[in-house]
C-alpha cells in the first residue's frame, strides 16, 4: 500500500511539501481512489494548496465528486474547497446543487444546517435562486440548529440579493424567529436582522412592546455572542418614558458581572443610553446605578492589553459625559510597567480627565515617576500631562511647576523641551504669577531643538521681556538663524521682538527692522510675510494701537485638548462599543454600506414631482408588510401645518414659517423663508435643534437655499430629521410631554444666530408600521386602563370632512389606520370608526371616531399606556380631521 | 462582521487565512506589518523567542505587542475603507478584517477564544509550528466556530463533540480503524439552553475539584529587597467530571473578602448579588469559574514570602588613558552578578485551615529565577549554592531553579553567582543597564485574601460527588529590579 507512509506520518505538515512534478495528476488519481481515507487526505492535499495560493482549480470535477458521500468530514472538506472557488468557476459549481438539495433533506440534522449554511457562502447568483426553497424550508426546520443556522443565511442572501429576500418573505420570517422558544436563534435572528437594517439603512428591527419583552427573555439564555447583538439592538430602541427605561435597565444590570468584556460595554452603553431618560427627578436610582457601573468597568482592565485599549477609549467617553462614575478610581489608571505603550497613553488621558484637588498630589508622584521610564513618547506625554493638571487645576499649579523644575533639572533633553511646551500653556492660564522660574529655563536655552519647544521659549521671552534683563540679546542669538528655523518658530520670533521692541524701544531698534525685513523680503512663507507687513504697518501709523494689538490681553486658556464637543460626546455615547467608539468619531464617519434608497437632506426638497415618482415604485419600502398601502393613486399627501415662528424683527429680516410633516417615512422640519430685510441673499443655514420631548436632531445641519432668496425674495427649505434617544429631554413624570421644539438657525451668508420655537404636530412621528390585527386592537384595547382615556370632540367641521370613507383615506395618509367601524346599536346613523397609530418611538394610540349623520363634528377618544403624550396625539387627530 | 482572519507568523508571513465573505487581498496583511515593523522599531528592537521565559515575560522583552494598535484603519485598500483588529498570541499576530461598524470588543474576545481553542486543542504554545503542523484541524475549527463572519459555536465542550483534538489515541484510531477526527452527530450541547454543558455526560466516578488561585504580580526593589508595587488577583480553577446535569452550589466563609468580580457564563449573577453564593451548573472538564479581585485592605495586605537580594558590579576597562590601554592588551570589562535568597519566616499569607506539613513552617515551591542577562555579555560562569542553572546562549537568559525551600534558620539562604566576561562595547560611554530578575514560586494552601469555601452542595441529581477545594497563591509577573 503506498499510501500508508503518508497516514502513518505524525502531523499534517506533511500535506504542505508535495512539491513534486505530476504533482496535479497524482492528486486527480488520489481523489478518485476507493479507499475512504485515501480521498480524504487527498481533499486535504488539495486545500492545502490552496492556503499556499497555488492554483488547483483544474481538479474541481475531481473534487466535487467527492461530495457524494456519507463521511461528514469529506464532506466538509469539499464544501471548503467548492466556497473558495466557485467564485471562478460559477458554471461548475451549479452541478453542486443537487447535492445541496439532496443534503437539505438529510435526516442529519447537521447535514442539513451544513448544506443550507454552505450554499449561502456560496455567492453567486445563479446558486441563490435554489437556495430559496431551502431556506424557506430551513427557517421552520424543527430542529433548532437548522433555524439557527438559516437565520444567519438570510443575512447572506439580503447581500447578494436583497429583492430576493424581500420577495420571499424572509424578513418576516426572521421577525417570526425573534419569537423562537430557543434563545440561540432569537439571537442568530436579531444578528441577521441587524445587519440588514445596516446594509440596507433601513430600520428593518422594529422593536415593538412584545418584542421587547423576547429579547429581554433570551438574553438571560442565549450565548455570549448572542447577549452582544441583543444589547446592541436594545441600545438602538428608545423607550417611551423613563419608566420603561428603568425597567429594561433592571433587565439588563446582571449582564455587567459577565466575563466577556463585549457583553459588559454593550450592556453599559444601553444603561447609560436609558439613563439619559430617566430626568433629574430619579437622581436615586441614577445615583445608585452610577455606583454599580464602576466595577465592571475597573475589572475591564484586568483583561488583555487589546482589550483594556478598547475600554479605555470607551472609559475616556464615559468619564467625559459622567464623570462620577470613576471619580474614586483614579488608582486603577496608574500605568503598570508592563502595560503596552499604547494602553499607557490612554491611560494617562483619563487620569488628567479624573485628576482633582483631592488626589493631585498621588497623581502628580506618578507621572513624576512615569518621566524617569524609557519609552521617549510616553514620558513626553507624562510631562505634558503634569502641565495639563496646572492648568486644570488653579489650586495645584504650584505644585505642578515645582515637579516640572525638578524635571528640567534632570537635562534629559526631551523631558526639557516637554516641559518647556507646557509651561507656556501655564504661563498663557496663569499670566504673571510665576516669572521666577524663567531664569532657570533660560538657563536650558541651548538644549531646546526641537521647533515647538524653540518657539514655545520665544514665546515666553517675548511675553516678559522686561523681566528678562537679556532678552533682546537672547532673541538675537535666535535671529542669527533665523532663515533656518521652522515657520512656527519664526513666526514666533517675529512677534517676540515685535513685543520686545515695544516695551523697550531704544535698544531695539535696529533688531526689529532686521526681522522686519527678513519676514517681508527674505520669506516666501505667506504667513511670515502678511504678520511681517501687518506688524511693520502698525508699527509705522501708530506704536499705541500696535501695543494693543500686540500686547493686549489673551484669552484664558482652558485644557480642553481632546475634550470632545458635547454633542459630538452624546452622540458617542449612543455608539459606546462600537469603532467609532473607539476613534472618538461619528458613526456616519464610518464605512457603512447603504442602499441607495435613503438620499441625503439637500436636493429632495427641490423637486417634489421626483418625490411621487419614486413613490409609485412602491416595492423599495420593506416595512410595507402585507399590502397596506396598495397606492390606487388616491393616497393622501399630509401637508406640513405651517405657522409663522420668527419674524424679521428677532432674525435680522427673516421671517420663517414652520411646520413638520412626514414624506415617505422621512420626518422632515418644512420652512418657508422670507427674507423680508437681510442685506445679503440667503443661500445655505446651519440649524441645530434642542433636546426635545421626541428626541428629534437634524440628519444633517447644513441647509442649501436653492436657488437663494435675494433681499425681498422667498423660498422654501426642508431638513430631515432622526429620532435618537441621546437628544430626548428629560420628562418629569407625570406631566404632559412639552411640544416645542427649540430651533437654533444661523444665517451662513450673515453669520447672525436666531432661535425659535415650533409646535411639533405628532402626527409626523406617525410610523408606517402602525396598523394591528382587529384582535390585537381588542386585546390591547381592554389591557390600557380607563384612567388614560382621553376624549374630546372636534366641530363645525366641514361636511366633506366628516364623511367616513374620506376620513379613512385621509388619515391612511397621515399612517393612521384603519381597524374596523360599526353602527352604533340603538342610535341611529351614530357609526365607530377605530384607528390605531405607532409612533417610530413605539408609542401606540388607539383612538375611536363616533360621527353622527348630518352632524359636523366629531366624538374623539384616545387611549394610550402613553398619557403624557396623549394630549399631543389628540391635537394631531383634531388638526387631521380639519385638513 | 468579520470580513476575514489572518494568522500570521512571527516574521510577517501568512499562515492561515480564511475569507467569510468574499476574498480580501493579502494586501492588507502587508500593510498591517508594515505599521508593526514601524512601531516595533520605533520602541525596541525584537529579538528571538526562547522557552526559559514565560509568554507574559516574553512579551515584556519582546514589544512587538505592545506596538500594533490592536485597532487599525486601512484607509485605501482594494476594498475601500477597511479595519483591522489584531491580538498577538504566542508570537502569532491574529487578524480580523472588518468592512464595516462592528463592535471591536467582541472581536476581540472572539479572536483570543480562537486561540485559546488552538491551545485547548494543540497544547501550549500554540505557536508557528502547531499551526502548520495541524492545519486541517485549524481550518476545521474556524469552520465551526465562525459562519459568514459570526461567532458560530465558541464552547470547547461542544466543538470536542464536533472535532476530535488530534490526540495520540486519535492517531492512532485513524491509522487503524481509518476513523475521521469529525464526528457525524450534532452534539445535543451546541442548542440546549446551557450550551456551555455537554448532554448525556457520564462517569462511574463523579468528582470535581476547586483551585482557589491567588496570582501576585509585584516588583520588588532588588537592593532593598522592599516592596515597590503589588497586585493580587484570584480565580477558581475547576476541574469538573460529574454525570447528568449537576447543580451547585458554593458558599464562601466570608465572601465580603473580594471586591470585584467576573463569573463564567453557567453562574447565575442574580442569585450571587442577592445572596453571595454561586449557583451554577458546570461546564464539563476544565473551566475558570470566576476571576475576582481581593478588597483593598486584603490587597495592601501582601508581604513577599521571599527574600531576594541581587547585586551587579561591572569592572570597566579602563578606556580614559589613551596611551596606557593601547600599550597593554585591551582590557576586558567584567561585569558579577550575586542573588541571594531566603524563605521569610513571617509571611502575610493566610494558611489554610487544614494542617500543613512542618506544622507552621512556610514551604515556597518552584522556586525559580529567570535572569535575562545584559546582551553585551560574552562568556559566562555561574555558581550556586542550590539547585541548576540552565544557560541560553543566544538569548542571554540564565534560569535558576531551586525547587522547594522551606523556613528554618540560615541553612536555607541560597546563593547564586554568575561572573560575566563583556564584549568590548562601541560607545564605552554607556552604562550597562543592570538586569532586572523574574522570580517564580507557588505556595501551597495559602492565601492573600483568606478566602475559603464554607460550603459545596450538589442538587439534581442523585449521586455523592468527590469534592475538593484549595488554596493555592503563587507568582505572576513578579520582578526583582534596580530602580
Amino acid at each position: 500500500m503506498p499510501k500508508g507512509k503518508d497516514s502513518s506520518n505524525a502531523n499534517d505538515s506533511r500535506f504542505f511539501t508535495t512539491q513534486k512534478k505530476g504533482e496535479l495528476h497524482e492528486l486527480r488519481m488520489e481523489l478518485h481512489a476507493t479507499e475512504k481515507q485515501v480521498k480524504v487526505d487527498a481533499v486535504k492535499k488539495v486545500i492545502a494548496s490552496m492556503t499556499v495560493g497555488k492554483d488547483v482549480s483544474s481538479l474541481f470535477t475531481d473534487v466535487l465528486n467527492c461530495v457524494q458521500t456519507g463521511n461528514i468530514e469529506l464532506k466538509k472538506l469539499v464544501y471548503l474547497y467548492l466556497i473558495n472557488y466557485a467564485k471562478t468557476q460559477p458554471e461548475l459549481t451549479l452541478l453542486a446543487v443537487n447535492t445541496f438539495v439532496k443534503d437539505s433533506n438529510d435526516p442529519n440534522p447537521l447535514i442539513r444546517a451544513l448544506a443550507v449554511r454552505t450554499m449561502g457562502c456560496i455567492r453567486v447568483d445563479r446558486i441563490t435562486e435554489y437556495l430559496c426553497e431551502p431556506l424557506g424550508r430551513a427557517l421552520r426546520d424543527e430542529d433548532p440548529y437548522v433555524r439557527k443556522t438559516a437565520a444567519v443565511c438570510v443575512a447572506k442572501l439580503y447581500d447578494i440579493a436583497p429583492d430576493l429576500v424581500a420577495e420571499r418573505g424572509f424578513l418576516e420570517t426572521l421577525h417570526d424567529l425573534i419569537s423562537d422558544s430557543n434563545p440561540s436563534v432569537v439571537a442568530n435572528a436579531v444578528a441577521a436582522l441587524s445587519e440588514i437594517a445596516e446594509a440596507s439603512g433601513k430600520d428593518v428591527m422594529k422593536i415593538s412592546a412584545a418584542v421587547l419583552q423576547k429579547l429581554l427573555a433570551a438574553l438571560n439564555e442565549c450565548t455570549e455572542w448572542g447577549q452582544v447583538f441583543i444589547l446592541d439592538s436594545l441600545a438602538k430602541y428608545t423607550p417611551a418614558d423613563g419608566r420603561e427605561a428603568e425597567g429594561i435597565i433592571e433587565r439588563v444590570t446582571p449582564r455587567l458581572q459577565h466575563a466577556n468584556s463585549a457583553v459588559v460595554m454593550s450592556a453599559v452603553k444601553v444603561i447609560l443610553s436609558y439613563m439619559e431618560l430617566m430626568g433629574s427627578s430619579n437622581s436615586d436610582a441614577i445615583r445608585a446605578l452610577t455606583r454599580k457601573l464602576a466595577p465592571p468597568l475597573v475589572t475591564l482592565l484586568n483583561s488583555e492589553p487589546e482589550i483594556q485599549y478598547v475600554a479605555l477609549r470607551n472609559i475616556n467617553l464615559i468619564v467625559q459625559k459622567r464623570p462620577h462614575i470613576l471619580e474614586n478610581e483614579i488608582k486603577v489608571f496608574f500605568c503598570k510597567y508592563n502595560d503596552p505603550i499604547y494602553v499607557k497613553m490612554e491611560k494617562l488621558e483619563i487620569i488628567i480627565k479624573l485628576v482633582s484637588e483631592k488626589n493631585i498630589d498621588q497623581v502628580l508622584l506618578e507621572l513624576k515617576e512615569y518621566s524617569t521610564e524609557v519609552d521617549v513618547d510616553f514620558v513626553r506625554k507624562a510631562v505634558s500631562a503634569i502641565g495639563r493638571c496646572a492648568v486644570k487645576l488653579e489650586r495645584a499649579a504650584e505644585r505642578c511647576i515645582g515637579v516640572l523644575l525638578e524635571l528640567i533639572q534632570t537635562k534629559v533633553n526631551y523631558v526639557v523641551q516637554e516641559s518647556v511646551i507646557v509651561i507656556k500653556d501655564i504661563f498663557r492660564r496663569y499670566p504673571n504669577r510665576y516669572e521666577s522660574i524663567i531664569a532657570t529655563l533660560c538657563d536650558n536655552l541651548d538644549t531646546l531643538d526641537e521647533p515647538l519647544a524653540r518657539a514655545s521659549m520665544i514665546w515666553i521671552i517675548g511675553e516678559y521681556a522686561e523681566r528678562i534683563d537679556n532678552a533682546d540679546e537672547l532673541l538675537d542669538t535666535f535671529l542669527e538663524t533665523f532663515e533656518e528655523e521652522d515657520p512656527a518658530v519664526q513666526l514666533q520670533l517675529l512677534t517676540a521682538t515685535v513685543k520686545c521692541f515695544l516695551k523697550n524701544p531704544e535698544d531695539t531698534q535696529d533688531m526689529v527692522q532686521r526681522v522686519l525685513d527678513l519676514a517681508t523680503e527674505e520669506s516666501d512663507n505667506p504667513d511670515l510675510r502678511d504678520r511681517g507687513f501687518i506688524y511693520w504697518r502698525l508699527l509705522s501709523t501708530d506704536p499705541e494701537a500696535a501695543k494693543m494689538v500686540v500686547l493686549g490681553d489673551k484669552p484664558v486658556i482652558e485644557d480642553d485638548i481632546f475634550k470632545l464637543d458635547p454633542s459630538l460626546l452624546n452622540s458617542l455615547i449612543g455608539q459606546i462599543a462600537t469603532l467609532s467608539s473607539v476613534y472618538h468619531k461619528p458613526p456616519d464617519a464610518f464605512v457603512v454600506r447603504r442602499a441607495a434608497g435613503t438620499g441625503l437632506g439637500g436636493d429632495e426638497d427641490d423637486d417634489e414631482d421626483d418625490y411621487e415618482a419614486e413613490n409609485d415604485v412602491g416595492g423599495e419600502d420593506l416595512l410595507d408588510i402585507g399590502g397596506m398601502g396598495i397606492s390606487d393613486g388616491g393616497l393622501y399627501e399630509p401637508k406640513a401645518p405651517m405657522n409663522k415662528v420668527v419674524g424679521p424683527e428677532k432674525s435680522n429680516g427673516i421671517e420663517v414659517h414652520a411646520g413638520f410633516r412626514q414624506l415617505n417615512g422621512t420626518i422632515r422640519l418644512e420652512m418657508d423663508i422670507q427674507n423680508i430685510s437681510s442685506q445679503a441673499s440667503v443661500h445655505g443655514l446651519a440649524i441645530q435643534l434642542n433636546k426635545n420631548s421626541f428626541g428629534l436632531s437634524p440628519a444633517s445641519q447644513q441647509i442649501v437655499c436653492n436657488p437663494p432668496i435675494p433681499t425681498g425674495g422667498s423660498g422654501s427649505a426642508a431638513v430631515e430629521l432622526v429620532v435618537t434617544p441621546s437628544m430626548l429631554a428629560p420628562m418629569p413624570p407625570g406631566q404632559p410631554a412639552n411640544p416645542q421644539v427649540q430651533v437654533a438657525i444661523k444665517n451662513m451668508a450673515t453669520g447672525n444666530v436666531f432661535y425659535f420655537a415650533v409646535i411639533f404636530n405628532l402626527d409626523a412621528l406617525f410610523s408606517q408600521d402602525g396598523t394591528m390585527e382587529r384582535s390585537a386592537f381588542i386585546e390591547t384595547w381592554k389591557s390600557i386602563d380607563d384612567r388614560n382615556e382621553l376624549y374630546g370632540t372636534v366641530s363645525d367641521l366641514p361636511p366633506s370632512n366628516v364623511d367616513i370613507e374620506s376620513v379613512i383615506n385621509k388619515f391612511k395618509g397621515y399612517n393612521c389606520f384603519f381597524i374596523a367601524r360599526r353602527p352604533v346599536p340603538n342610535a341611529e346613523g351614530q357609526e365607530v370608526v377605530y384607528f390605531s397609530m405607532r409612533t417610530v418611538t413605539n408609542m401606540e394610540f388607539l383612538a375611536e371616531l363616533t360621527f353622527k349623520q348630518g352632524v359636523n363634528a366629531t366624538k374623539i377618544c384616545l387611549k394610550t399606556e402613553k398619557a403624557a403624550y396623549a394630549p399631543l396625539a389628540k391635537a394631531a387627530l383634531e388638526s387631521m380631521l380639519r385638513a | 462582521m468579520i470580513q476575514s482572519i489572518f494568522i500570521l507568523s512571527p516574521t510577517g508571513e501568512v499562515l492561515i487565512e480564511r475569507h467569510f465573505r468574499g476574498v480580501t487581498s493579502r494586501s492588507v496583511c502587508d500593510y498591517f506589518w508594515d505599521q508593526a515593523s514601524v512601531s516595533v522599531n520605533h520602541h525596541g528592537g525584537l529579538s528571538t523567542t526562547t522557552s526559559l521565559l514565560t509568554n507574559e515575560e516574553q512579551q515584556l522583552l519582546l514589544p512587538l505587542h505592545e506596538s500594533v494598535l490592536p485597532v487599525m484603519e486601512v484607509p485605501e485598500s482594494d476594498h475601500g475603507t477597511v479595519y483591522i483588529i489584531s491580538i498577538l498570541r504566542d508570537g502569532l499576530s491574529y487578524l480580523a478584517v472588518l468592512p464595516s461598524e462592528v463592535s471591536p470588543l467582541m472581536i476581540l474576545e472572539f479572536l483570543h477564544r480562537i486561540a485559546d481553542m488552538f491551545v485547548d486543542y494543540f497544547g501550549s504554545p500554540a505557536d508557528e509550528s502547531a499551526i502548520k503542523d495541524n492545519f486541517s484541524t485549524v481550518y476545521q475549527l474556524l469552520e465551526e466556530m465562525v459562519d459568514y463572519g459570526w461567532p458560530l459555536t465558541t464552547e470547547p465542550n461542544a466543538l470536542k463533540q464536533m472535532i476530535r483534538p488530534p490526540s495520540v489515541m486519535a492517531k492512532l484510531q485513524s491509522v487503524v480503524f481509518s476513523n475521521t477526527s469529525v464526528s457525524g452527530e450534532l452534539p445535543r450541547g451546541t442548542i440546549s439552553n446551557i450550551p456551555w454543558r455537554a448532554a448525556g455526560v457520564s462517569y462511574s466516578q463523579n468528582e470535581i475539584y476547586m483551585d482557589i488561585v491567588e496570582e501576585v504580580d509585584a516588583i520588588v526593589d532588588a537592593v532593598s529587597g522592599s516592596l515597590v508595587s503589588s497586585d493580587v488577583s484570584g480565580s477558581i480553577q475547576c476541574q469538573s467530571h460529574l454525570s447528568g446535569i449537576p447543580d451547585l452550589l458554593l458558599t464562601f466563609n466570608d465572601p465580603s473578602l473580594i471586591d470585584d468580580w467576573a463569573f463564567h457564563p453557567c453562574v447565575r449573577y442574580g442569585r450571587f448579588e442577592r445572596e453571595q453564593v454561586v449557583s451554577f451548573v458546570p461546564p464539563d472538564g476544565n473551566f475558570q469559574l470566576m476571576k475576582y479581585s481581593l478588597n483593598a485592605d486584603r490587597r495592601a495586605n501582601f508581604s513577599p514570602p521571599l527574600d531576594c537580594h541581587s547585586q551587579w558590579h561591572v569592572n570597566k576597562a579602563d578606556l580614559g588613558f589613551a596611551g596606557e590601554s593601547s600599550a597593554k592588551q585591551p582590557a576586558e570589562s567584567s561585569a558579577k552578578l550575586t542573588v541571594q535568597m531566603q524563605v521569610k519566616s513571617l509571611s502575610s499569607l493566610i494558611k489554610s485551615a487544614t494542617r500543613t506539613v512542618g506544622g507552621m513552617k512556610t514551604v515556597v515551591e518552584n522556586v525559580s529565577v529567570t535572569i535575562p542577562l545584559p546582551k553585551l555579555v560574552g562568556t559566562a560562569k555561574f555558581q550556586v549554592s542550590m539547585g541548576s542553572v540552565v544557560y541560553d546562549e543566544g538569548g542571554k537568559i540564565a534560569k535558576w531553579t531551586l525547587g522547594k525551600m522551606a523556613d528554618g534558620g540560615n541553612t536555607t539562604r541560597a546563593q547564586f553567582t554568575a561572573d560575566l566576561k563583556l564584549n568590548p562595547q562601541k560607545t564605552g560611554d554607556e552604562d550597562i543597564q543592570s538586569p532586572n530578575l523574574f522570580l517564580h514560586w507557588k505556595i501551597p494552601l495559602a492565601s492573600v485574601s483568606g478566602l475559603s469555601v464554607s460550603g459545596l452542595s450538589l442538587s439534581g441529581e442523585a449521586y455523592r460527588p468527590y469534592k475538593g477545594v484549595r488554596n493555592i497563591t503563587k507568582s505572576g509577573l513578579y520582578q526583582v529590579r534596580y530602580s
